[in-house]
């Protein structure tokens, strides 16, 4: 199993020790925990400590980290700039990892800018990976730069993220005029829910066209019914958060500009995610953590299929912070 | 500019005539048959309405008796097959549902799912496709990209472009032979349709339902050095210690705890502020959220077509339908020409009232410096 670590800051990447180093907040007593970490702003932290922890026994098995994702997915915003995704492209190459380079759905104005990274990065002989997830990064990386290897991301992968009829989430199903029994609804939703449109043939064969070679899954409650062929593409998964939804409104971006909660504004924004974060303030389970413009969900146990290999992905994409 | 008005099962030719009447000339409408909710409910539906039986056609003579009637007026009709995605196990009675609906000749589908658009193909059916706003068209290229894959007639804009964003994307594209449609009138969505993966259901609170009617915490991020405080506390001979003046646990207080005042003072309604009582409320009910002072702008963008989006809720259309059509007959309309439609001060005045930025560049708030 590949392990990449995912950032989406570059202060991280040029600090990866300490981005990286453990930190056992389980020897805390338990009200001063609570004092740390008893907000769900501070969930991003307390997710982090058992990240790193998890990492340091994938460690002593003898695994270890091989491949750095930089970039943004959810923001535009927040794309890095040019001479950012060049540093963290020489870091992973100094490592002697692999690299990915990660882009966003993005407006026209976002992806002139997403082009601008993949020039430098071309330029610079850093020819890469790229998680593309937005149909026109795709059609300008087969056009334009045709030596990276495109990759679908998880916005491009619509599987359902909170599903209803988990454990975690059983909620009733919507029976008017309906005969069959709640029950079986259930099972042929599960059925659904444990897939993805990869699963139709014709869409395969346009995405293996347009040169895709890998699938990067979120991991969901109800788990996937991966082929063993993986519908003959490498499959990542993204682990501890997964993204469930977003927008290009944004509560944290409201802050300076009240408008900026509703609906979108030209021009820059202030970017107060860089320091504030603003989230539901409500104990869920699993914890629902929002950052800037996007929703996460802290896995559970239901990512244990994902990780120990009962379902068949070939790399596992860290990430120690939410990735905004 | 025409008005594309959603369709539900309380429709009927009649109602047809009755729509065309008020300056409708195109519908759009969804179709569920039983063998299709038998099997899959309505979680998991063949468009983006997920909330039950009222929202849609459940017969395909009744939709059939529906199109003939537009089509008799000289109008069109779309069909909606925009669920984001379609897994194998659902194509077949995807497939059913389509050829049950062919031989009455609907004038496009409206898709989301590139695997629809391929899986269409396969199947032989050449109509004209528009791509849903769950399509994600954020910029020409997408656009661009989809029309490489299918027979695209029409794109409806994501719900969270600004009307510069749109204006840039129809400039782009002057050389293709594309319709554009905008959404004016109905729910805006607290997240973006194309990219949000919780749930809709007619059962139980959505997610985007609390996140609207937010309870929410804001707080400083913590600072760089949080392990180094965690391991402090970690340290202590005596926990206790750790609620000390200045300790780390105090530090890192101070530091996540810090006030955020907003840069810019906000109008005395705004947020979930309700203090203009009904007179706010009761269009807010009708209304939801509205684009019409955008009308001007979506016209000079090539705007083709806007969306009011309220299928099965048949009481807010008329009254929707009634505002677009008296803008659009305006040659020119100003924001004051909007506002005296609607008829209601304290809507227009709330922050959460419009579906597009229209303010002037200089009445924005401008952006402070991000800190380092």
């Amino acid at each position: 199993m590949e392990l990449a670590v995912y950032f989406a800051q570059i202060e991280h990447v040029l600090d990866l020790e300490e981005a990286l180093r453990p930190v056992e907040i389980e020897r805390l007593p338990g009200f001063l925990w609570t004092a740390m970490f008893d907000d769900m702003n501070a969930v991003e932290y307390s997710t982090h400590a058992m990240t790193v922890k998890w990492l340091e026994s994938v460690y002593e098995q003898g695994g270890e980290l091989s491949r750095l994702y930089f970039g943004q997915e959810f923001c535009e915003h927040l794309i890095p700039p040019p001479e950012d995704a060049l540093k963290a492209a020489f870091a992973a190459r100094q490592l002697g990892w692999g690299f990915t380079y990660v882009t966003g759905s993005v407006t026209d104005a976002g992806l002139q800018r997403t082009t601008a990274n993949l020039k430098i990065l071309d330029q610079n002989g850093l020819s890469c990976e790229v998680v593309v997830n937005d149909w026109g990064v795709l059609r300008c990386l087969r056009r334009q730069f045709p030596d990276f290897t495109p990759t679908i991301g998880r916005l491009l992968l619509r599987q359902q993220r909170l599903a209803r009829f988990s454990d975690i989430s059983s909620r009733p199903v919507n029976t008017r005029e309906i005969q069959t029994s709640e029950s079986a609804i259930r099972t042929n939703q599960r059925s659904v829910l444990r897939s993805t449109n990869v699963s139709n043939a014709a869409y395969r064969k346009r995405i293996i066209d347009a040169g895709v070679q890998r699938l990067d899954l979120d991991i969901v409650p109800q788990g996937i019914d991966l082929p063993e062929d993986k519908w003959g593409f490498e499959v990542s998964c993204y682990y501890p958060w997964t993204y469930v939804t977003g927008g290009r409104n944004c509560l944290t971006a409201a802050l300076h500009d009240p408008v900026r909660q509703h609906v979108v504004v030209d021009g820059p924004c202030s970017r107060p995610c860089r320091q504030i974060n603003r989230t539901l303030n409500e104990s869920t389970e699993p914890s629902i953590v929002q950052r800037g413009n996007t929703v996460f969900v802290v896995n559970q146990d239901y990512a244990i299929p994902y990780l120990d290999g009962t379902i068949p992905i070939d790399r596992i994409v860290l990430e120690p912070y939410l990735p905004v | 500019m025409n008005i594309t008005l959603g369709l539900d099962r309380a429709d009927t030719p009649k109602t047809v005539g009755t729509w065309v009447g008020m300056g409708v000339s195109e519908f759009f409408a969804g179709f569920v048959p039983p063998s299709w909710s038998e099997t899959f409910g309505w979680e998991l539906n063949l468009n983006r309405r997920c909330f039950g039986p009222e929202w849609q056609f459940r017969s395909a003579a009744d939709l059939g008796a529906v199109i003939h009637t537009i089509h008799e007026f000289g109008a069109r009709a779309f069909i909606a097959l925009n669920t984001h995605q379609y897994t194998d196990v659902q194509l077949p009675l995807v497939r059913e549902a389509v050829e049950a609906v062919e031989p009455f000749g609907p004038d496009a589908y409206i898709l989301a799912d590139l695997g629809l658009i391929a899986a269409l193909k396969e199947w032989g059916i050449e109509r004209p496709l528009h791509l849903s706003t769950g399509a994600a068209c954020f910029n020409s290229e997408t656009v661009r990209f989809y029309c490489e894959q299918g027979n695209i007639e029409r794109v409806i804009f994501p719900r969270k472009l600004s009307l510069a964003e749109i204006l840039t994307v129809t400039a782009e594209l002057r050389d293709l032979p594309l319709e554009y449609e905008a959404f004016i009138m109905g729910g805006r969505c607290p997240y973006n349709d194309e990219l949000c993966f919780s749930w809709h259901s007619g059962e139980g609170q959505n997610l985007c339902a609390r996140a609207a009617a937010p309870n929410i915490s804001t707080r400083r991020r913590f600072p760089d050095d949080w392990k180094d405080m965690a391991d402090e506390l970690i340290a202590l001979a005596d926990p206790l210690d750790g609620f000390s003046r200045d300790g780390p646990l105090d530090r890192l207080h101070q530091a996540i705890d810090a006030p955020q005042t907003p840069t810019v003072a906000l109008p005395p309604s705004s947020g979930d502020d309700q203090s203009d009582g009904l007179a706010l409320r009761l269009t807010q009910l009708m209304m939801m959220n509205c684009g019409l002072c955008a009308i001007p702008a979506l016209r000079e963008a090539g705007i083709h077509s806007v969306k009011i989006i309220s299928r099965g809720e048949m009481w807010k259309k008329v009254r929707m339908t009634e505002a677009v059509k008296a803008v659009l007959d305006l040659r020119k309309p100003t924001q004051e020409d909007c506002q005296q439609i609607l008829s209601s001060p304290a809507f227009c005045n709330h922050l959460g009232s419009c579906f597009y930025d229209v303010r002037s560049p200089n009445d924005r708030a401008i952006p402070p410096e991000p800190q380092p």
